[in-house]
Parts: C-alpha cells; sequence; structure tokens
C-alpha cells in the first residue's frame, strides 16, 4: 500500500513539474526563432559622409521607411516605419545632423537626429489644393543663422526654419490650373524660382525671395503646343520640357524675366525617332535624358540652348543626381546593365567626353535592371576623387559598388512579400549535400556536461557564453535535408518585385532566388503583378523522384480583364520549369483536391468573362476533372456591388475556340446585400488544408457535441455605409456590424447576428467549426472580439449506447449541403485591448493540438492567445465539471499576457500576415510573420509533449542511468556477500 | 474590471512632487508654436482653455494641456507620453534624460488603428494635427510597456473640449498625459538553482524512489511477519537470483 502511495506521489510530483504557461526564457532567444530586417525598395539616398569616420547614408522606401544605413556594412542604424498612408515624398539632410522628411502627400514634415533617429521636430504643412510636393534643403539659404527648408507642397510654398520646424513664410499658388512642376533655388542666390504649367499651354514663372516669400517677378507665356509630363531642369535658369505630342523638345529660358521657348524636333535629334517621348528628369547641370520606348538618349544642352544627343542606347539607363566634386563642377553616374554585368561610368557634367571612373562589376543575372544609382565620393590616398555607388536593382535590392566590387548587398526585396507557401526539403540519402554536422562522443558529452554545469549553476561566465554560442550555432536546424520533425522547410515567398525566394526555416537564410521572367516588365506586359503562390507539385508515394514545385499567378496590369501568366518553379533547384502567358484574365484561382499520376495538382482559373480553365492541360487531368465536374462548387465575392455568387460548372465552353480545358460556368445563387445599409468589408473561409482530428467534442457533462464542419462555410461581415469610414467617425446609433455564416453550396445563411453600435475594419479568422472575429466597439469605445461556434443538432441525439449498438444511429448517413443543416451556433463577446492588424489560428498535422491565435497588433507584435479564452461556453462561475474541462471563467477582457507574444521584445515592422505550417510533430507548428521584416518562430501550443524539448539534458539521464545500474550492481554483490556470510554461519 | 492585474508592480516613479514651482506661462513645445495657433483668429482663449495641469521633476516643469482646438475644421490633440525613460530628469537638462538613448524613438502614437501614425518629440510630446471633431481613440505602441488605449472626444460645438479617457479602466484624464499601466517583461524569469527543482525533476524522483527504496523498505521488511518473509525468502532462493521484481510494488505485496 504504501509503495501504491509513492507512486501516487511520484505521478504527482511528475505533473506538477509540467509548468503550464508557454513562454521563453531570455536564453533561448534565437534558438528556434529568427528575425530579419529590411527596408524596402530605396526611393531616394542621401549620403552623409562629410565627417572623417562615419560613413552613412539616409535612404527612403517604398514601404514608407526612413533608414539610416552604415555604408560599409549596409547594416541598419536606425530605422522608421511610417505609418501606411504616410507615403515619403522626399528626405534630405539639413545641418548636418537633422534628417528632414516630407510625407504624407507633402503635409507632414519630421526632423529626425541623424545619430540616434529620435524625432526633434514635426510640422504640419496644409495648403488650398493638392498637388505635387517638393523638398529643397538649400545648404547656404541663411536667416539668421537659421538654415530653411523649402517646401512645396499643396499648391503652397513654405519655408521653414531647420531649428524647430516653425514656418516662417508661406505663398499659396492659387491660380486654378497650375500644376507647379519644378522649384528651383539658383546656388549661392536668395532667389527661389517656381516653374509650372497653366492650362495645358501656358508656361508660368515665379521668382520669388527665399528670405521673405515676397513675390519679386511672375512671367507667364503661352505655347500653343502645349506640355506634357515633367520638366527637367537643366540650367538654374533654364528647363526642358516635352510639348504635347511628345516629339518635339522645347527648351524654356526664363533669364532676367524673359521667358522664352526653343523648339527642337526630336527627329532632328535622332534619325530613327519611335513616337512619343518620355523626360527623365535630372539634376545635372546641363544634361537630360529621354525616353522612347527601349531606347534611352542623353542628350547635352550647350551654352546657347542647343540640344546634342551625347549617347543613344538599346539599354536601361539610370542616371544619378548631380554630385557637386570641386568648385563649380559636378559629376554624375549612368549605369546601364550589359549581359552578366554592369557598367557604371562617372563624368563630370560639363565634360562628356572623358570619364571620372569606369567600371564593370558582374551581377547576379537574378538582380535584373539597375533601377536607380546614387553615387558619393570620398579622397583616396593619393588624393584623386574615388567613387562609390549606391544602387537600386530591378528585385529592390541594394547593393553598394566601390572599386568594381560589391561591397555588399541588402535583399530588401523580402519587406514587400505578396505571397508565401512552404516547400518540404529533399530526404537526406546518398549525394544530397549535408551540412558537416561531424563530432564525436566526447564532445557531445562535453557539451552536455557544461549544460549540466549550466542547470546546477555552476558554470562560469566563460562556460554561460560557450553554451550559448554552442545552442546558437547548431548546425543541425540548417541542414538542407528533411529532419524528422519537419521543423526543416522551406519558405518560398514571392515579392512584389516579382522575385521568389526560398528561406530556410532553420535561420532564415536564402537558399536560393529566382526572378520571374513572366512577372518582369516586358512589351506584352507592361504593369505585371505578382498574385499568388500555390503548391503545384508535392510529389510523395508513387512521384517520390520528381521534385515540388510551386505555381506562380501573375497577371499583366492592375485591371481585371488583364491576361495572366503563370510560372512553375521547382522548389529544390529554383529553377523555373516553364512559363505560360494566358490569353485569359484570372479572376480566381481554385486549387482542386485532385491531382494526377506526377502529383501535380489540378488547378482551376476562373476568368473575368466567368469562364474557367483547368490546369495543367493534360488529358489525364482532363478526365480526371470530368470525373468530379458536378462536385465543384464556388463563390465569388463583388464587394462593390454587396453581391455574393454561387457558382458551378456547365460543360465545356462552347461558342469560341474550341479548348479542351475551358468549361462554361452557371450561376447557382446569389446574396444581395441592400446597398444602402450594407457593405461588405470582410471574408473569410477555412484554411483548404486544415485538419480536423474529431467531430466531437466532449463536453463535461458526458455529453457530446458535434462539431459543424464543413469546408464551404463562409463567414461576410458587413457594415453600415456611414460605418465604413475610420474608426469613430460615426456615432454609434448609426453604425452596425453584421455577420454571416454562409453555406457557400447552397447559399443558405446559416447565422446571422448583427452588433448594433460597431463597426470595421473587422479581421477574421476561420478554423474547424468557429470563427473568431474582431471589430471596434463603438458604444464602449474599445475593440472587442467575438467567437462564433457552430454544431452540428442532427446528430445531437446519438447519445444513447443502445442506439449506437443496435446500429440506429445516423453517423454514417451521408452528409449533403443540399438537405437542410440542423445548426445550433453559441458565440460571445470579449473586449480586446489593442487594434489588430491580421489574425491567423495555429495548424498541426493532425489538428489533436489545442490551438492558439495569432495575433497581429498595432505595435507589430504577435500575441498567441489560447483559443480557450474565446470559448462561449465561458460563464463567470464555471462548475466543478466545466473547470475540469478547461473552462476559464468569464471575463468582459480577454487577457494580455506579455510572456506570450510570440514576438517576445521584438517588432514585425509593418507586419502584414501570419502564415502558420504545421511541423511532423504533432505539438509543434511553424509560425511566419511577415511584413517589413520577418519573423519565423516554432510554437507548441499545449507544449511539446509528444518530444523532449531542446533543454532536456541527456548528460543527467546517462548519469542518473549509470548511477543507478552501479548502484543496482553495488547492493547485489553487497547482498550476496550478506547471504553467503550468513550460510557459512 | 476585466483588466489583467499587472503581474509586478509597475516601476513608475510619477514626479508628481508637487515642487513649489514659480510657474511661467510655458509655451508648447518648440516647433509646434506659432504656427497655426497664432495665424488663425480663433485661438485667443485656447491657452486659457486647455491650461490644465503641471507636471514636474525637481527642476523641470512641463505644462500637459490636453489638447487645443483652432477652428471648427483642423483640431490637434496633442499630450505627453510619459514613461521613466524621458520624465526622470535629475539634472533638469533637457537631453540628459536619455539615459536609454534611441528608446523614445522607438515609441509610437496611434490614432484610430494606424490612420495617423506620429512619434514622440525628445521631451516626450506627441502631436497629432487636422483632427476632425468626434470620438478618436489613440494607442501607444512601446516595446517593454503596456499603455491603455485612450478615448478623445473632441467636442464639435465647443472649440477646444476635449475629454480623455483610459479604455482599459474607464479611469477619466484630466490631461493627457499617457502613462503605461505596467511595464511588460517578455521573458519568463529563470528561477535560480534550488534544490526542490532537481528533487521535482523526473531524474530527481527516479533517484528519490531509489532511495526510497534502499531505505524504507528494509523498515518495512523488518515490520513483515517473520512467516511471510521466511516464506519470501525462500522463494528468492528458489529463483536463485535475487530478484528485484520482488521488490517492486507487484511483487512486493506476494
Amino acid at each position: 500500500m504504501a509503495i501504491r502511495s509513492f507512486l501516487i506521489l511520484f505521478i504527482l510530483f511528475f505533473f506538477s513539474s509540467l509548468n503550464p504557461i508557454l513562454s521563453l526564457y531570455e536564453d533561448q532567444v534565437g534558438l528556434v526563432d529568427w528575425h530579419q530586417q529590411y527596408l524596402g525598395k530605396v526611393k531616394q539616398a542621401v549620403f552623409h559622409t562629410h565627417k572623417t569616420g562615419r560613413k552613412r547614408v539616409v535612404v527612403s522606401t517604398e514601404e514608407n521607411v526612413v533608414a539610416l544605413l552604415d555604408l560599409r556594412q549596409g547594416e541598419i542604424f536606425w530605422r522608421h516605419v511610417l505609418g501606411s498612408n504616410d507615403v515619403i515624398d522626399g528626405i534630405d539632410i539639413a545641418l548636418g545632423k537633422y534628417v528632414i522628411t516630407l510625407s504624407s502627400g507633402g503635409s507632414i514634415l519630421r526632423a529626425w537626429n541623424l545619430p540616434d533617429g529620435q524625432m526633434v521636430w514635426e510640422s504640419s504643412l496644409r495648403g488650398p489644393k493638392h498637388s505635387k510636393s517638393l523638398l529643397l534643403v538649400p545648404t547656404n539659404l541663411k536667416i539668421e543663422k537659421d538654415n530653411i527648408v523649402i517646401i512645396f507642397s499643396n499648391g503652397r510654398l513654405n519655408a521653414v526654419s531647420c531649428i524647430d520646424g516653425e514656418v516662417l513664410w508661406e505663398k499659396d499658388f492659387e491660380g486654378e490650373s497650375l500644376e507647379v512642376q519644378q522649384v528651383i533655388q539658383p546656388p549661392g542666390s536668395n532667389l527661389i524660382y517656381v516653374v509650372g504649367f497653366a492650362s495645358s499651354s501656358l508656361f508660368e514663372m515665379y521668382q520669388i525671395n527665399a528670405l521673405n516669400g515676397e513675390l519679386l517677378k511672375h512671367e507667364s507665356a503661352a505655347f500653343s503646343g502645349g506640355f506634357l509630363g515633367e520638366v527637367s531642369p537643366v540650367f538654374s535658369e533654364t528647363v526642358v520640357a516635352l510639348d504635347s505630342t511628345g516629339l518635339i523638345l522645347l527648351t524654356v529660358s526664363f533669364q532676367n524675366g524673359m521667358i522664352s521657348f526653343q523648339q527642337t524636333p526630336i527627329s532632328n535629334l535622332v534619325k530613327d525617332s519611335f513616337g512619343p517621348a518620355k523626360i527623365i528628369p535630372s539634376s545635372v547641370t546641363g544634361i537630360f535624358a529621354i525616353k522612347m520606348n527601349a531606347v534611352t538618349i542623353v542628350i547635352r544642352v550647350t551654352d546657347e540652348n542647343k540640344l546634342e544627343v551625347v549617347e543613344k542606347t538599346n539599354h536601361e539607363t539610370s542616371i544619378s543626381d548631380a554630385l557637386p566634386v570641386s568648385e563649380g563642377q559636378q559629376a554624375f553616374a549612368l549605369v546601364q546593365r550589359a549581359g552578366p554585368e554592369i557598367h557604371l561610368r562617372v563624368k563630370l557634367a560639363h565634360n562628356w567626353d572623358d570619364n571620372l571612373l569606369k567600371e564593370s562589376v558582374k551581377m547576379d543575372q537574378h538582380r535584373g535592371l539597375v533601377h536607380k544609382i546614387y553615387i558619393n565620393n570620398y579622397i583616396r590616398t593619393d588624393k584623386s576623387y574615388g567613387f562609390r555607388a549606391l544602387i537600386v536593382m530591378e528585385d529592390h535590392s541594394l547593393l553598394l559598388l566601390q572599386q568594381g566590387e560589391i561591397v555588399w548587398s541588402r535583399e530588401d526585396g523580402l519587406a514587400s512579400i505578396i505571397d508565401v507557401t512552404t516547400s518540404e526539403l529533399p530526404v537526406e540519402r546518398d549525394g544530397v549535400s549535408v551540412a558537416k554536422v561531424e563530432h564525436n562522443l566526447f564532445e557531445w558529452l562535453k557539451g552536455h556536461m557544461l549544460k549540466l554545469k549550466g542547470t546546477l549553476m555552476l558554470a562560469s561566465p566563460q562556460d554561460i557564453a560557450a553554451i550559448q554560442s554552442m545552442r546558437l550555432k547548431n548546425s543541425e536546424k540548417s541542414k538542407m535535408t528533411r529532419d524528422h520533425n519537419g521543423f526543416r522547410k522551406l519558405l518560398i515567398v514571392l515579392t512584389r518585385a516579382g522575385k521568389l525566394f526560398a528561406l530556410h526555416t532553420g535561420d532564415g537564410h536564402i537558399v536560393w532566388s529566382y526572378l520571374l521572367q513572366s512577372l518582369q516588365k516586358s512589351k506584352v506586359c507592361q504593369h505585371p503583378i505578382g498574385l499568388n503562390l500555390y503548391k503545384w507539385q508535392v510529389p510523395h508515394h508513387h512521384a517520390m523522384d520528381e521534385n515540388p514545385s510551386v505555381l506562380v499567378i501573375g497577371k499583366c496590369g492592375p485591371s481585371s480583364d488583364a491576361p495572366g501568366a503563370l510560372s512553375f518553379v521547382d522548389t529544390y533547384t529554383g529553377k523555373e520549369l516553364s512559363s505560360l502567358s494566358l490569353v485569359h484574365s484570372v479572376a480566381q484561382v481554385i486549387p482542386l483536391p485532385y491531382t494526377d499520376s506526377t502529383e501535380q495538382r489540378l488547378h482551376l482559373l476562373i476568368d473575368a468573362d466567368k469562364h474557367a480553365h483547368l490546369y495543367p492541360k493534360t488529358p489525364e487531368a482532363i478526365s480526371i476533372f470530368e470525373r468530379e465536374l458536378s462536385n465543384i462548387y464556388w463563390y465569388s465575392v463583388e464587394d462593390d456591388n454587396g453581391i455574393i455568387k454561387g457558382h458551378a460548372l456547365r460543360g465545356k465552353c462552347t461558342g469560341e475556340v474550341a479548348d479542351e480545358v475551358c468549361f462554361d460556368t452557371r450561376e447557382l445563387w446569389s446574396i444581395v446585400f441592400p446597398s444602402e445599409s450594407e457593405k461588405i468589408i470582410a471574408t473569410v473561409t477555412r484554411k483548404l488544408n486544415e485538419v480536423v482530428h474529431t467531430q466531437a467534442k466532449v463536453i463535461a457533462d458526458q455529453e457530446v457535441m458535434y462539431k459543424y464542419i464543413s469546408r464551404n462555410l463562409l463567414f461576410v461581415a458587413t457594415v453600415a455605409l456611414k460605418g465604413s469610414g475610420e474608426i469613430g467617425s460615426v456615432t454609434p446609433e448609426e453604425s452596425w456590424l453584421v455577420a454571416y455564416l454562409i453555406d457557400t453550396v447552397t447559399g443558405r445563411i446559416l447565422h446571422r447576428v448583427t452588433h448594433h453600435g460597431s463597426q470595421g475594419p473587422v479581421h477574421a479568422v476561420f478554423s474547424e467549426n468557429w470563427v473568431v472575429y474582431h471589430y471596434f466597439n463603438l458604444k464602449a469605445h474599445r475593440y472587442e472580439m467575438s467567437v462564433i461556434e457552430i454544431y452540428d443538432q442532427s446528430r445531437a441525439d446519438n447519445k444513447d449506447v443502445w442506439k449506437l449498438v443496435l446500429g440506429k444511429h445516423n453517423l454514417t448517413s451521408p452528409i449533403s449541403l443540399y438537405s437542410r443543416p440542423d445548426v445550433i451556433t453559441k458565440s460571445q463577446s470579449y473586449f480586446f485591448t489593442h487594434s489588430v492588424k491580421t489574425i491567423a489560428v495555429t495548424s498541426t498535422t493532425k489538428g489533436i493540438t489545442s490551438k492558439q491565435l495569432l495575433i497581429g497588433t498595432i505595435g507589430d507584435q504577435v500575441l498567441a492567445l489560447d483559443k480557450r479564452f474565446l470559448d462561449p461556453r465561458r460563464t463567470v462561475n464555471p462548475t466543478q465539471a466545466e473547470k475540469e474541462e478547461g473552462i476559464i471563467p468569464l471575463t468582459d477582457s480577454l487577457p494580455i499576457i506579455p510572456q506570450s507574444y510570440v514576438t517576445h521584445a521584438l517588432r514585425v515592422e509593418g507586419l502584414r500576415g501570419i502564415i502558420t505550417v504545421p511541423a511532423k510533430l504533432e505539438s509543434t507548428t511553424l509560425v511566419f510573420a511577415h511584413g517589413v521584416d520577418l519573423f519565423f518562430t516554432q510554437l507548441a501550443p499545449s507544449r511539446t509533449y509528444d518530444s523532449l524539448t531542446d533543454d532536456f539534458n541527456y548528460a543527467l539521464l546517462l548519469i542518473t542511468i549509470v548511477a543507478l545500474v552501479a548502484a543496482i550492481s553495488l547492493t547485489w554483490t553487497l547482498s550476496e556477500r550478506k547471504e553467503l556470510q550468513e550460510n557459512w554461519r | 474590471m476585466g483588466r489583467v492585474a499587472p503581474h509586478r508592480e509597475a516601476p513608475l516613479k510619477v514626479p508628481h512632487k508637487e515642487v513649489p514651482l514659480k510657474v511661467s506661462h510655458r509655451e508648447a513645445p518648440m516647433g509646434w508654436k506659432n504656427q497655426e495657433l497664432c495665424t488663425l483668429s480663433s485661438c485667443h482663449q485656447l491657452w486659457k482653455l486647455s491650461n490644465l495641469g503641471c507636471y514636474g521633476t525637481h527642476r523641470t516643469v512641463t505644462f500637459a494641456r490636453a489638447s487645443l482646438n483652432c477652428t471648427h475644421d483642423f483640431i490637434r490633440v496633442w499630450g505627453w507620453v510619459h514613461h521613466q525613460w524621458s520624465s526622470e530628469d535629475p539634472q533638469g537638462l533637457g537631453t540628459k534624460g536619455f539615459a536609454l538613448p534611441g528608446k523614445t524613438s522607438n515609441v509610437k502614437v496611434i490614432l484610430n488603428g494606424g490612420q495617423i501614425v506620429t512619434y514622440l518629440r525628445p521631451d516626450g510630446y506627441f502631436l497629432f494635427q487636422n483632427i476632425p471633431a468626434g470620438t478618436h481613440l489613440i494607442e501607444v505602441a512601446a516595446i517593454g510597456y503596456f499603455f491603455s488605449p485612450v478615448r478623445v472626444d473632441v467636442s464639435a460645438r465647443n472649440p477646444g473640449k476635449v475629454q480623455a479617457a483610459l479604455t482599459e479602466n474607464r479611469r477619466g484624464l484630466s490631461e493627457l498625459v499617457l502613462e503605461p499601466l505596467r511595464d511588460e517583461q517578455y521573458y519568463e524569469i529563470r528561477e535560480p538553482f534550488s534544490i526542490m527543482s532537481v528533487v521535482k525533476s523526473p531524474m530527481g524522483l527516479m533517484v528519490g524512489f531509489m532511495l526510497v527504496v534502499v531505505f524504507l523498505m528494509p523498515k518495512l521488511v523488518e515490520n513483515m511477519d517473520p512467516e511471510e518473509m521466511r516464506r519470501a525468502q525462500e522463494e528468492m532462493r528458489n529463483q536463485g537470483v535475487p530478484s528485484l521484481a520482488s521488490l517492486l510494488p507487484g511483487g512486493g505485496r506476494n
């Protein structure tokens, strides 16, 4: 009996040692997680290299990032990700210590302290009308020791003090149709020229005193031909423009207040001109460039305003801004791509024929063309000028070139991920490259002894450092083969630049990258857009020898009827297998639950004309598809009209050219929301690959509830038309939010609930039989999260054991969505503190592990919230039975436990999406959060119950076993000796 | 209230020391003055309306005014994010207070879930301009601190009238001074080594169990009926090897 009680005690102890809180110790950071910081495609770069020693560059990007980079390594000193609608219009450095940014359409001007990124001042600029935004930081313009910043924005010219952001003077340009094109400040003078067009054929010039904003002169001159697009300043009092046909270049000079035009037809300059040209503005004195189709022409303006072609090239050419090198001299750079190399030339503005620098740099083909170049000079040891160039490539990467070498490169394309999917790594076998993980038993034991010392707090600081580096440098995790637990995978990401990257989940390194030709600008496809990634081929079983591949879907241009483009990429090698330019558009892509004999998944592409196209276009796929023709349903959402429609297939396409894989569709049902009172703001469905372990849910009093699990459920949230704006813009009385659960096969509304006094934005996640959504409650003025769970009542009476024994249950009866479902829903709402950017839910291989919601908060952190907190069966005082079941007492708001932030003390700046992928180990799920930054970690929502944690001390176990064996043998010999003695006695 | 109780006391030392100060009329933070406050005519009584309170450490004094309003169309809401790294300024020097450089620069102040995002000035001030009348929500995102969102009601009828309240505990704010409710500890604290943790670990339990068997079993055996003992010993002898199984629960009972 006593022994039994010991055993019970033992078990109790064992369970009490399991800590129920899921969180991280500080020294575990970086063991399974990684965090990468990016910037986005650089829009503008300003060097700060005046002081000796510190070489830095300030950049602004298309992801609204302003950052200071180290010019030596390309590391980020500081970085700010501005709000999503706070687009940066211009940056510059003022007084040598402030970074000035103009953003939000020229309405916000901020100054940041250059060394540490602290905001110093902020000014709001307003004006009478929308216009171009221009930022000018003249270095020599001073009012009482104060430098001024000249800003033209919203039809108003402002001069702002550099020191405190105070507006010194302002001047409105309210002319009805005046479009200001350039603000020019001739160096060394106190004048500002504002030039622009009015009523499309009038050239306007204003001369303003920079010190007080006084209008000195206003001239205008008409040009009958009209103007087109931008102007390029060539001299301080001369600009170049194009006439409205784009065939004649106009040199407009406004010296001494006299406006004179000089026309030069482009055909006079170039023999074979090809239609309308476009000016590429440059700030280089006397030089500008025009572009006609693919031809770039660099033109020099002579002192007599004569134009001369100095270069004509078929290569895409980028020209840098002017860089003052010495007294009155300007240097600029031209860069072109030619095959595997890029050619960089640095020239002086007034001397085209000589090159200051001519270099060729080998460049990875998958970086594409050079989009932008910024140059900076330094003085070499022999007192000559050296140049370094910062270049932005077509794939949005940023590189620094110096002395014909790439000094550093940043893969900033990863800041704008469009879609993510995963791929398995190759199976470990001969011939597959494997990272070296050779180490002998002694080393292994030594490592574990160190660990043991660590746990017993006997380790010296050096030991602790050794332990930490040993854990972080675990080469096991970045191996290029599949592991037993499925932690090592490839994350395949598609970026906005049309580049595909494969990231290793172990440490986040780039395994391969591929610039997709189908998503590059070409003659047929002017504005290609990447849309989605799908798993095209996931080989297993009989097609084991094939490599897995992904399908990339894109389209040409933003319109809905733009033709699509497909690309198939091998995920092991990173090579494009094939690509297709489609004749039809892509409105919707439906991965079907069927695969052909080579494990290629069948995909149905729906075009704008509601025709369905099947891929792959093989006879085998068609025969599989035709068998299942009547079982395929889908829905479409038309947000603008407030209509949700259900569709099915009818048969082969009729009419046009008979295409084997084209199918006609028919509309099954439609739900029209009243346009005056409801606007669709969110729709969400279950993930296609989600696994549900069991339909039954056993509740406290031995009762069973059956989850209503259907892949065809759609959650729709609509708000009142007035409430579709920003939060707080309506009163609670005039806003409401309606949540629907719709069956997408029949169009039946299974559930509808109205939240009065609430509004969007709605973020929702659908999993198993529940949906959780986040919205704003205007009455309480707090965010709320609601959960709806849906249960199948038709099976609820299968509780009787006798019924089951006698086979009178209906568990085996087929489920048809056409039979009227008998469902009940349960729901509950809770307050939630933060604004939310995105919500996801953890997913595991078998769906046994309990779920956690992953909430991307406004602070760019990811919070893991147990689903048990969003259980509609929570009550204020749960009964004993309910407590045992794990029901948490009801509180009015959801708890935010700092330890459950999966991103711990990091931020995933500009967070956009969270993706969860099941590992092979049931308890574990892989989480990838992306925005401007990338973050990856492993999560175990119910702790790792099926494997030993990384912390597990094998040495201690070994020692215990050895000790036990020793003790056993010792006691045995002792007992034998005793027995012998007793026998002798 | 459903608010989660702070797991530990927030280490906030709000400088509530009401120091006798020569309170002079201090202007709005540098750089915001005169911008449109003074160019617009309807702003005369602004400073009177908004002069709500005074906070200060022993040498610096800072007025935290809830908000200012110039016209019906354009309202500026500004406040002060009060956190330890900007408020504790023992030297009284504006820049000396940054014991943790770059930390204030990582604080974002967010209006209406991302409609406007702004940053803190070195002294902790923030400002939202061009805010329409209505009810707004201000959130502060700072790593390591938990700030309650603040509901701000900007009155349309009564220019300059602004009310603010924390949404987490519905506490009204007389001035828009935002303070963290608590600081956030993202990592578990490693418990220092203790005998209990070793004893409680599975290996410790195994060793403990062994010890129990070794030391307590003989005692149990002693208490056994001599008859039974002899029988057990006989059995043991029959098996030849002193079987450990007989010591285990199953064997012990026969």
